[in-house]
């Protein structure tokens, strides 16, 4: 059984007018999943629908077998699935500390070991854990984010564009810290516009356009499609940024 | 005599500060937290003040203890006070704020909204208790000379005492509880705290709970020294925004400061210019604060 099974999910921002029609993901234990497609497929939309911060019109999310689509925001949470928005993804007036403290809002009790297997996971933290979080660098603050998602025990991370602006150095070593999480048993779903190295980074991706499913495969499968590629790998005709 | 008269303008502008802090703490939890400038706040002392008053009806302001005016009655009345008010600045929220929020209101609806629900709330006072002044106790008390030619009344320390310990309360509140904690992180980015499993309506209804005890403490301050009227609140409305918003909106510490600065500023004003131009000082603080520090002075630049 996959971790995160999303069947036909229909979802937008406002009632009656989904961005989202009838969008199909899974995601299994250790595998990680990328979506991509043009701007404007949905893809974001997919993950906070997924996430319960947009309104769900139809279909379903199962979570382990469990039916997850109805639940708020706040219970999505604490039934398993941690998410990592695109931007604002860290609180800059808290501490990096208190930051991982209110990721771990819906646990109760002592946060010791947790705290200290977060900053186990991303050294850097650990020194700067009584900063502001807006005291940290680009690279720092996306650790943060990922760590402050990882507070819960997630059984499926999402990620909205994880590597967005950060310095190609720092790319790697987030998908490194990805693949590192996925062997571990998270499932990880992400949505990312650099589509090539996502894909490398993953098992499987999904092509995505105006809200529908348009390619599944598995990475290596989309990466040597020459039809994927030239519409959204950066092929030459709809490339907005040069191939890396 | 111009030092002897300062010092009473200072220890004045003390008290008053105190109390116009504790309002301001819910002003700007409101802006912060909920994203409106809530006129309606000011009337949350009013009916703090005037609950109290009903339970002293009844339970009598207690014999006068030490040098104080009054005895724990008034205190347990002003607990439940807080209390009630509390509950009621929820039931304010209920009936009128959440209908509009779920509406996706902007907020100039919620703040004329505020508008409304600040008139109601005040003539509903007026309705019951009619607009002449009334008083927790009839006992006198003599001024304490702290220092040369400084004279305050025991009830103002004692006040002073329990404003300053209420806010170390809530700091510590905010900083070490994990509520406390949902609220700040709320206050920053509601998006990104519900995403971390913070319940929004839940700290809503907190932040009006804490907001209204907090008003209540305050009106009922403002009715001890020395008297309650249905314009108690609406009187002190610009001071605490402006309290508020020289703070920086949504800081705890930047509402007290802002608190006692009004305070002082109102007070020391009186040594230079006639009583009358008392009322404008908030504002020329605002446009001082608004022109060299737009996010006023604990606010954090967006």
């Amino acid at each position: 059984m996959s971790r995160l099974e999303v069947s036909e999910l229909v979802a937008g921002y406002i009632r009656g007018l989904p961005v989202v029609h009838g969008v199909s993901i899974e995601v299994a234990r250790r595998e990680i999943v990328t979506l991509i497609g043009p701007n404007g497929a949905g893809k974001s939309t997919v993950l906070k629908a997924i996430a319960g911060l947009v309104s769900r019109e139809g279909g379903h999310v199962r979570l382990a077998g469990r039916d997850v689509t109805a639940l708020p925001a706040h219970e999505v949470v604490s039934a398993g699935i941690g998410f990592v928005p695109q931007t604002g993804n860290v609180f800059t007036t808290l501490t990096v500390q208190e930051n991982l403290k209110v990721g771990a809002h819906v646990i109760r009790g002592s946060l010791h070991e947790r705290l200290e297997r977060a900053y186990a996971l991303f050294s850097p933290l650990a020194a700067r854990r009584h900063l502001r979080a807006r005291t940290l660098s680009g690279g720092e603050r996306q650790m943060l984010a990922i760590a402050r998602a990882l507070m819960t025990d997630p059984a499926v991370l999402m990620l909205d564009e994880p590597t967005a602006g950060l310095a190609p150095r720092v790319v790697d070593e987030v998908f490194r810290q990805l693949r590192g999480l996925a062997e571990t048993g998270i499932a990880v779903l992400m949505v990312e516009q650099n589509a090539k190295a996502a894909l490398r980074a993953s098992d499987r991706g999904y092509v995505l356009t105006e809200g529908r499913n348009r390619v599944a495969g598995s990475a290596r499968e989309l990466l040597d499609d020459p039809a994927v590629a030239e519409a959204f790998l950066g092929g030459r005709r709809l490339s907005a940024r040069p191939a890396g | 005599m111009i030092q002897p008269v300062i010092g009473q303008a200072l220890a004045d502008g003390i008290l008053t500060g105190a109390i116009i802090a504790l309002g301001a703490i819910g002003v700007t939890f409101t802006l912060g937290i909920m994203r409106f400038a809530n006129f309606a706040h000011s009337e949350l002392l009013t009916w703090g003040g005037y609950i109290a008053l009903v339970i002293v009806a009844f339970a009598g302001p207690g014999t006068p203890t030490g040098p104080l005016s009054f005895g724990w009655q008034l205190l347990a009345a002003a607990l439940v006070a807080a209390v009630l008010t509390g509950l009621a600045a929820w039931g304010v929220d209920v009936l009128v704020f959440r209908r509009l929020r779920r509406r996706g209101a902007q907020p100039l609806t919620m703040v004329f909204a505020a508008f409304g629900a600040a008139l109601v709330m005040r003539h509903l006072v007026v309705l019951v208790w009619g607009h002449e002044s009334r008083f927790y106790t009839r006992e006198l008390q003599m001024a304490v000379e702290l220092v040369p030619s400084v004279r305050v009344l025991p009830d103002q320390i004692f006040i002073l005492g329990l404003a300053l310990t209420v806010m170390v309360a809530l700091q510590a509140f905010l900083t070490r509880s994990r509520t406390g904690m949902a609220m700040r992180a709320m206050a920053e980015s509601p998006a990104l705290a519900q995403v971390c499993g913070i319940e929004v309506e839940a700290v809503v209804r907190l932040t009006w709970i804490i907001s209204g005890a907090l008003a209540a403490f305050a009106g009922v301050f403002i009715g001890l020294t020395p008297q309650l009227h249905p314009e108690i609140g609406f009187n002190l409305l610009l001071s605490l925004f402006a309290a508020a918003i020289l703070g920086g909106t949504g800081s705890l510490t930047g509402a007290v400061v802002g608190g006692f600065l009004v305070g002082l500023a109102e007070n020391l004003s009186l040594l230079v210019i006639s009583p009358g131009y008392k009322g404008a000082m908030p504002f020329l603080l605002l446009l001082v604060i608004l022109i060299v520090r737009p996010q006023g002075i604990f606010g954090e630049r967006s």
